[in-house]
């Protein structure tokens, strides 16, 4: 019987499979349900939210007082650099005008803090004995005017020998620290626009660190000795940013100061120059108490050949400690929830109906099908917090500038500056990220609860421990975890040259901003290597 | 081999239980093959072995000859209904036939086109969540036929079914097998399957245990069978049963009787004067022959039918 039966022919063309088609199959099913269309379009809403944590700012706005220096962090009088970024320019110098071409050697043998340090008050972690960033040497500046251009070479407490030059700029000479028995020799010459800076251990073999190109440098400059030292600063964390400084002051002494070319006198003179970025603005500072000293006087004398300078300050750019693009993205933690549910039910309702069966029954590829869905669900989300992000990125700025906040202390970056870029973009990345990492967790625990509640804890957790955590560990788990992250929504740049406190809470993150996004992509990825082993392996 | 399913030597264990102890089997195009066996016998497993979503720790399936998961637009070969249940509630009927149509590159008119035959127009713009069973079943049929295959496999498709449906799929897997195709349905009720099937592959832990069409399997069990209608029941089975037969009372006035050819019982009713109306060759039911051949095979005798376990 069996022998005359013809068997039946589809008449379905076969033409040829391709992964578009899977790709179609996903998104066909994604958009066909109407709860997983709402959640992609609460995800952008969410992301959208920019409720701009204006408690946060007037926070850090209040002065900061203690022995009778106060702060205030924020609210900084205006102070731009030649690049127009907020700098603070503050150090005491000891100068003369150089007119035209010509170069300055100094010979310094000490460089140390002036006063020991005090205790800090309780529940605030020791101060640093030393100040990394404390630096004399020679400098050679526009005008005495803060925020003018300059050039200077210095030893530093903690980084060895540098050559800076317009706040933004620093090059690395030899390292090593200054004291009588191991001096530093500093030079710097000027040609025309160019500034070089040099330096040796003997006074006769020279080394060039680098060279500085100020062009537009007047004829007659000042140049001459200068120190500078930031103030040590205490971060307690517990419940946020708490911070306390004590005025940095440092005493440096120089001898052989060499001149060379035109310098029309009278002499020297010393002066501190400029303010803080930290200005003593807001409410006045309270009285000092009896019994304890105020804020250490700038100081300088000369005996012979030595001449010893005392000042406190910084010349670096200044960076606000809160990040003002940060502070627009409250709603990104949202946002990324609705991402992780949908990226979870993407596969784990499969499962949960057996559907997974009917979908393994159609494409038995495996692997391709959790691509498909990888990219479906990946690309919709990115699309979500695309939209999210512009919204929160333009609507934020708008709203920060209409509380009076703008430059130079508070950049304002446009959405197609670099930092608008990797803040928007980044942000919907990682929206796109948190869905796939869901979805390869989901895959492998092939329910919707554990899946996630498992990329909740391992990606927005971390961000809320880091406010309780004391700053080290809360840096690590803003390295280690999903959680890293979050580094590109940070808009502030951080220099290396600049010390001061990197908060998580405050949107300053240890690690670069793709750096961070890698490792949400290292995790994502070994969460699908996972889920693509077990896929193959079980039964559906 | 061409538009048949060929399973043999499957083995599979699930941790201590076997499940599948060398399941071999053919499923010939142009035919409907029943697939019995009593619950937690193998059915689902073979069938989701065959379409490689279960991996057998031995053996092979093959579908046209090749295995399942080297085909590249499966539901052009095979279409399968394992689970009428398993759909997404919030989706439309429609736009479940949509996602698989696009997974194969079938088109959008395809897939009207498989609603119409499933019957199923009244209830594609629906979401599936408000689905009755009957409903599922035919959205499940219709996903089964977008690729129009050579091949089909229905798990327990009548489990549910109102006489109506019952009838309706019954004529309908007729006509798939009438095209020319390979069906192959199971059941754990031998009775669903007696006018359905031209070829029966019984099961039983794990391992078939007939292989054969309806009409030879019925043949088998009622050899050698003899009904006897009697009013003396108690003497004639006291009067067989010393002369060797095994005598079974079916009925009030109804022995079964095997044993003993017919003659000799009528020659031994008659020697010892035993009232009879009525002495014939029995025919068995096909739900008898499945008894009979499944007596070993069934696991746990008081469960009550329904779905099988997975």
């Amino acid at each position: 019987m069996t022998a005359t039966i013809t068997p039946y022919r589809s008449s379905q063309q076969t033409a040829r499979d391709g992964f578009g088609q899977l790709l179609r199959a996903e998104w066909t099913k994604l958009r066909t349900v109407r709860g997983w269309v709402i959640t992609v379009f609460a995800a952008a809403a969410v992301t959208a939210l920019a409720p701009i944590d204006l408690a946060n700012l007037a926070h850090n706005s209040a002065p900061v007082c203690d022995n009778g220096a106060c702060r205030s962090p924020q609210s900084q009088a205006a102070l731009a650099g030649p690049g127009g970024e907020a700098v603070t320019d503050n150090f005491y110098f000891l100068h003369q005008t150089l007119d035209g071409n010509g170069s300055i050697t100094v010979r310094l043998t000490s460089l140390r803090r002036s006063a020991p340090v005090p205790n800090p008050p309780p529940g605030y972690p020791p101060f640093p004995t030393v100040q990394p960033w404390a630096k004399a040497g020679v400098i050679i500046k526009e005008s005495t005017k803060p925020g003018s251009p300059y050039a200077a070479v210095m030893a530093t407490v903690g980084h060895g020998v540098r050559m800076q030059y317009n706040f933004t700029n620093d090059v690395a000479g030899p390292p090593g620290t200054v004291s009588p028995s191991s001096p530093r020799w500093l030079r710097l010459t000027r040609a025309g626009g160019t500034l070089t800076g040099y330096t040796s251990a003997d006074g006769t073999h020279w080394a060039e660190i680098g060279t500085a190109d100020l062009g537009g440098l007047p004829r007659t400059v000042q140049a001459g000795l200068f120190v500078t030292s930031p103030d040590p600063e205490s971060v307690q964390t517990t419940g946020g940013n708490n911070s306390i400084f004590i005025p940095g002051q440092a005493t440096a002494v120089f001898d052989h100061v060499g001149r060379t070319g035109q310098w029309p006198g009278p002499g020297w003179s010393a002066r501190t120059i400029g303010h803080d970025a930290f200005a003593l603005i807001g409410p006045p500072p309270p009285a000092p108490t009896p019994g304890k000293p105020g804020p250490p006087q700038d100081h300088f004398s000369q005996s012979g050949g030595t001449f010893t300078l005392a000042g406190s300050g910084d010349i670096s750019p200044a960076v606000p400690v809160v990040d003002p693009v940060e502070v627009s993205f409250f709603g990104t933690t949202f946002g990324l929830i609705a991402a992780i549910v949908l990226g979870a039910m993407f596969i784990t309702t499969e499962y949960r109906r057996g559907m997974i069966r009917t979908t393994f029954t159609a494409s038995p590829r495996r692997g391709r099908v959790l691509a498909a869905k990888a990219i479906v669900v990946g690309s919709v989300t990115f699309v979500a917090g695309l939209i999210g992000a512009l919204v929160a990125f333009t609507v934020g700025q708008k709203i920060i500038q209409s509380h009076g906040w703008g430059p130079p202390q508070w950049q304002v970056w446009s959405l197609t500056s670099g930092i608008g870029v990797h803040v928007v973009v980044g942000t919907a990345a990682m929206l796109a990220l948190a869905a796939i990492f869901a979805l390869a967790l989901g895959t492998v625990l092939r329910r919707a609860a554990g899946a996630v509640t498992g990329v909740i804890v391992l990606l927005i957790f971390p961000v809320i421990l880091a406010i309780v955590l004391p700053l080290n560990p809360a840096n690590w788990l803003m390295r280690l975890t999903p959680a890293a992250a979050f580094s590109l929504q940070q808009a502030l740049p951080q220099y290396a040259q600049h010390t001061n406190a990197c908060l998580p809470y405050n949107g300053c993150y240890p690690l670069a901003p793709w750096a961070g996004f890698a490792v949400l992509c290292a995790w994502a990825a070994i969460a699908l290597g996972g889920a693509l082993f077990l896929l193959r392996r079980r039964d559906a | 081999m061409e538009g048949t399913i060929e399973v043999s030597g499957l083995r599979k264990r699930f941790g201590q239980t076997v499940a599948l102890d060398g399941m071999s089997f053919n499923v010939m195009p142009g035919q409907v093959t029943g697939f019995v066996g009593p619950n937690g016998a193998g059915k689902s497993t073979t069938m989701r072995v065959i379409l490689g979503l279960d991996a057998a720790d031995d053996g092979t399936a093959l579908v046209g000859g090749k295995p399942y998961h080297s085909l590249r637009r499966p539901l052009n070969h095979v279409g399968a209904l394992l689970d009428a249940a398993a759909l997404q509630p919030g989706r439309r009927g429609r736009n479940h036939l949509l996602w698989l149509a696009h997974s194969q590159g079938l088109s959008v008119r395809r897939v009207d086109e498989v609603i119409e035959r499933a019957g199923f127009q009244s209830a594609a713009k629906r979401k599936a969540g408000g689905y009755s069973l009957g409903m599922r079943q035919r959205l499940g049929i219709a996903a089964a036929m977008l690729g129009d295959p050579p091949m089909l496999m229905f798990d327990e498709p009548f489990n549910g079914l109102d006489p109506e449906g019952t009838a309706w799929m019954r004529g309908f897997l007729r006509s798939l097998a009438a095209e020319g195709r390979a069906v192959l349905v199971s059941s754990h009720l031998m009775s669903e399957l007696q006018d359905n099937a031209d070829h029966l592959v019984v099961i039983g832990r794990g391992r078939v245990i007939a292989d054969t069409s309806v009409a030879e399997l019925l043949a088998a069990a009622s050899r050698d069978r003899v009904t006897l209608r009697t009013t003396a029941r108690s003497e004639a089975m006291t009067v067989l049963s010393h002369a060797g037969a095994t005598v079974a009372a079916t009925g009030t006035g109804t022995l079964t009787i095997s044993g003993l050819p017919g003659e000799r019982i009528a020659a031994l009713l008659g020697e010892k004067a035993v009232p009879f109306s009525e002495l014939s060759a029995h025919r068995a039911t096909l739900e008898e022959a499945y008894m009979e051949l499944t007596r070993d095979s069934v696991e746990f005798r008081a469960e009550p039918a329904g779905q099988e376990s997975r």
